[in-house]
């Protein structure tokens, strides 16, 4: 039932990392309801470039810390 | 389920119960003047009022009935909405010109009317179907 995207994360782990933080919180910390927080942590939805660098920020790491891109077999020719 | 979620369940459970009910009772009982729009127009014109208070009134309790405070729409709101309604419009497009066909071969303003209003019924139905299922599957 649930499409599959390309993108994965750590979120989870991460958020555990940066003192247990809640999804609410992170979701009221980058201006995203906690339900699209949910989404993006089960890989349910891939978020936009500016979200993604908002949730890195917020916890406290890099972009290529928090998402992989897991295709390659789409390499730029 | 999430409030939007419901929201959108309920609409969609009363769309399909109202129109299913008004289809029912108005084609069991066809007017004898097809092209009248005083035999049928009444209980269309009812029908669509009531059809609107009823989704007021559903929004209302959602919110009374909410435990927590609404969420804000964000950027997955928005492009499930988009999604949701350019399968919707591809919809309207196809019955928009099927009634067009229907108009060429003088169909009844029963016939037409009703049409139009199954368009619209149908691509509510689709739009509210599609945004459900793009929450559960994700986008």
């Amino acid at each position: 039932m649930v499409k599959p995207t390309a993108i994965t994360n750590n979120i989870r782990k991460l958020r555990f990392m940066a003192d247990e933080m809640s999804q609410a919180e992170l979701a009221k910390r980058i201006g995203l309801t906690r339900q699209t927080v949910i989404a993006i942590e089960q890989g349910r939805y891939s978020p936009s470039l500016e979200a993604a660098f908002l949730i890195a920020k917020a916890l406290g790491v890099s972009l290529e810390d928090v998402f992989q891109y897991n295709v390659t077999d789409k390499e730029p020719t | 389920m999430t409030y939007l979620e419901r929201t959108y369940l309920a609409a969609l459970i009363v769309t399909i119960a109202v129109y299913a009910w008004y289809f029912t009772s108005v084609f069991t009982n066809l007017p004898t003047d097809m092209n009248s729009t005083n035999e049928f127009g009444t209980k269309l014109w009812t029908m669509m009022g009531a059809y609107v208070v009823l989704v007021i009134i559903i929004s209302i309790l959602a919110n009374i009935l909410q435990k927590e405070p609404a969420e804000e729409f964000d950027e997955r709101d928005d492009i499930i909405d988009m999604k949701a309604e350019r399968i919707a419009s591809y919809v309207q497009a196809v019955a928009v010109f099927g009634i067009l066909v229907l108009v060429m071969f003088d169909f009844s303003k029963f016939i037409l009317a009703h049409a139009l209003l199954a368009t619209m019924v149908l691509s509510t139905i689709i739009s509210v179907s599609v945004r459900l299922y793009l929450y559960k599957r994700g986008v």
